[in-house]
């Protein structure tokens, strides 16, 4: 209740101080079985600093939507709690919950106008008239959106609809913000600008989202962190350049980026340090996951950007972490190369980025590819 | 083709098996029907409403000369009116659990809404009246508990007739407004708590406006259903509870006045119509 009136005195603006208002979220060993005997969600455990953008990335059905419902309150989790500022909100009615949700398919209101959705959650927290009226003129202002305050939802496009979702979640100012795949429908373009505009009104206002998506490559853009969902657990959690660096399985890996795996066998094991026999006899060094011992089964990740590509008659090449293969396919990307390389049978794909007057091979070239060991992560064989 | 694509977009199928020529003769057989039975016999009327026994507008006159006929109009419509708005009231609800039981309940229950058509409307009315008349089911069972001392009058009033037709009339509204309540999007709702709002007002701001479009095409059925109904008037009413198309049916069967039946049958007619069409200007008021 008193949260309440402080909403309707607050409802001067958003353009006041904007005054630290997401809170921050904490999910502790949340699980949730479905009826039918489904593990939707198994002792999940997360947290998102105040201010903070975190991504549940996963494939479908991994559990990341019946996370967010659980967060907004649409479905209760069986055990464990979810705590938004420091309060338990595990049994507190979604309406009661203070927590702003875009949908993927925007579900704004078909019988309302632009206005009138935006104006929604105000009037049911009994704002008065003209608080309403410019709290709702800010909030589409935020989105560029007030020249069709009047219009019905079906009267715009998919990226206005859009918009008009994020305006009504966030013109109550809410302690969280949850976004369940939000770009989903929209064309590339239009996702790419969006996200920008997500980010920047993210950091003027100061939310705390919760994004879930499929997309890595949107993940990555938005997020401070990323926890990556696979079959209702939270597999790694962290800042998207260390998961991009450091993935701590060979699902993250494939999950987060383009990646190359070469299978192998492990030769050597040293302290952080690791030799590989690839089938063809050759042998590579690189970074052990994890510890393992000689004889085991792996796969080597080396991601497309670290693979250099050398023309095989070339002078000087360091010594060490060289492979012998052919050019098999060349695509152009604009900005960089995209070489797709047989190598007895395997393949990798290199990404060559384009800088002044770089060689350029053609298909069938013989080329040397060298890595660093450092790129070179070795994890257990799936 | 593609101007049959675009607007077809959504309902059709097979847009382009549409736009092929000749298509709307398929329509044919029934529009035949339709003239034959239906169109011809009600033109023809209409006509005798002006021309039996002599050209003029003397049964017209005749309408309006008398009050006893417009007051009877009024007390159908009326009915009609009641019976309605106790059916919306009563199929809502029924329709809205439709729509969120579990498949195979709602399976059931659509099954167990058809049941009623397996009997006419004239039985179904005769087995009401065997359960509420003197030494029927209901007073038998109110005696032996003790409830009352001698049997109750439960036929032949106005209320009955009301009841009755909401019964009878009750799975047309429910289909319909079943189909319709199906399509509102649960995201919708979701989102409506979401923002803030409670239960209740869920219902009011988001599930009731968009249901309206279907509530509405059901109690059309309804309404239109009953400012034609015969047979429970006739049989559970009592005197004060006569309908126009009792008034109708005495005209042909009873006095042998054609021209007055037809006079009286246009008169329905254009009331219906008009009922119809007010419905249907609300209904474009809520859809928007």
């Amino acid at each position: 209740m008193d949260m309440t009136a402080g909403m309707g005195a607050a409802g001067a603006g958003l353009h006041a101080a904007p005054a630290s208002h997401g809170a921050s979220l904490a999910l502790d060993q949340v699980s949730r079985v479905y009826p039918n005997g489904t593990h939707a969600v198994r002792a999940l455990s997360v947290s998102v600093p105040a201010g903070r953008i975190l991504s549940l990335l996963g494939p479908s059905g991994s559990g990341k939507t019946t996370t967010l419902k659980m967060i907004a309150g649409f479905d209760r989790p069986d055990s464990g709690s979810i705590t938004l500022a420091g309060r338990d909100i595990s049994r507190t009615p979604p309406h009661a919950r203070n927590i702003g949700m875009v949908f993927q398919n925007y579900a704004l209101f078909p019988h309302m106008t632009v206005f009138d959705n935006v104006a929604f959650p105000l009037r049911m927290r009994g704002w008065a008239r003209r608080d309403i009226e410019s709290a709702v003129q800010q909030a589409l202002a935020l989105v560029h959106l007030e020249a069709v305050a009047a219009r019905l939802p079906r009267q715009l496009s998919g990226g206005q609809q859009q918009r008009v979702a994020l305006a009504r979640a966030i013109v109550f100012r809410p302690k969280l913000l949850l976004m369940d795949e939000p770009l989903g429908a929209l064309d590339r373009q239009l996702r790419k600008s969006v996200q920008s505009e997500l980010k920047r009104l993210q950091r003027q206002l100061d939310l705390t989202i919760v994004y879930v998506t499929h997309d890595q490559e949107e993940a990555m853009f938005l997020s401070d962190e990323i926890a990556i969902v696979q079959g209702g657990r939270i597999v790694q959690c962290g800042p998207p350049a260390v998961l991009y660096d450091a993935p701590g399985s060979h699902f993250v890996a494939g999950f987060l980026g383009e990646s190359n795996f070469l299978g192998g066998t492990v030769a050597e094991a040293a302290q952080g340090q690791m030799l590989v026999t690839l089938p063809g006899g050759r042998q590579l060094q690189g970074r052990p996951s994890e510890p393992m011992s000689a004889g085991h089964a792996v796969s080597v990740l080396i991601r497309p950007e670290k693979l250099q590509v050398h023309a095989a008659s070339g002078g000087s090449l360091p010594g060490a972490n060289l492979l012998l293969g052919r050019i098999d396919l060349v695509n152009f990307l604009g900005g960089a190369i995209e070489y797709e390389i047989d190598l007895n049978g395997a393949r990798l794909t290199a990404r060559v980025y384009l800088r002044g007057a770089a060689t350029a091979f053609a298909i069938g070239d013989p080329v040397v590819l060298h890595m660093a060991p450092e790129d070179c992560l070795v994890f257990p064989a799936p | 083709m593609m101007e049959a694509a675009l607007a077809g977009g959504t309902a059709r199928p097979n847009p382009s098996l549409a736009s092929r020529p000749g298509v709307g003769l398929l329509a044919l057989p029934l529009l035949i029907l339709l003239a034959a039975i239906y169109v011809c016999p009600v033109g023809a009327l209409l006509a005798d409403s002006f021309t039996d026994p002599v050209a003029g507008l003397q049964q017209y006159r005749r309408l309006i000369d008398h009050p006893v006929y417009l007051e009877v109009l009024a007390r159908t419509f009326r009915l009609a009116l009641v019976v309605t708005v106790a059916t919306a009231a009563s199929g809502f609800p029924l329709a809205y659990y439709l729509t969120i039981a579990r498949p195979a309940v709602a399976r059931i229950a659509i099954g167990l809404l058809f049941v009623p058509f397996w009997a006419s409307t004239v039985v179904r009315t005769y087995a009401l009246m065997v359960i509420l008349g003197r030494t029927g089911v209901l007073n038998g069972a109110l005696l032996w508990a003790g409830i009352i001392s001698r049997p109750a009058q439960f036929l032949f009033h106005t209320a009955t007739v009301q009841v009755a037709m909401v019964q009878i009339l009750l799975p047309f509204f429910v289909l319909p407004a079943y189909g319709a309540l199906r399509t509102i999007d649960g995201s919708l709702l979701q989102a409506a708590e979401g923002l803030g709002a409670p239960p209740w007002q869920v219902f009011r701001r988001i599930y009731l406006p968009l249901s309206l479009p279907g509530l509405f095409a059901g109690a059309l059925i309804v309404f239109v259903f009953c400012f034609g109904f015969f047979i429970t008037p006739t049989l559970l009413g009592g005197r004060r509870d006569v309908t126009i198309a009792m008034l109708i049916m005495a005209q042909f069967e009873g006095q042998l006045d054609w021209g007055f039946g037809a006079a009286l049958s246009t008169l329905l007619l254009a009331c219906t119509l008009a009922g119809v069409l007010a419905m249907l200007r609300l209904v474009g008021k809520f859809v928007g």
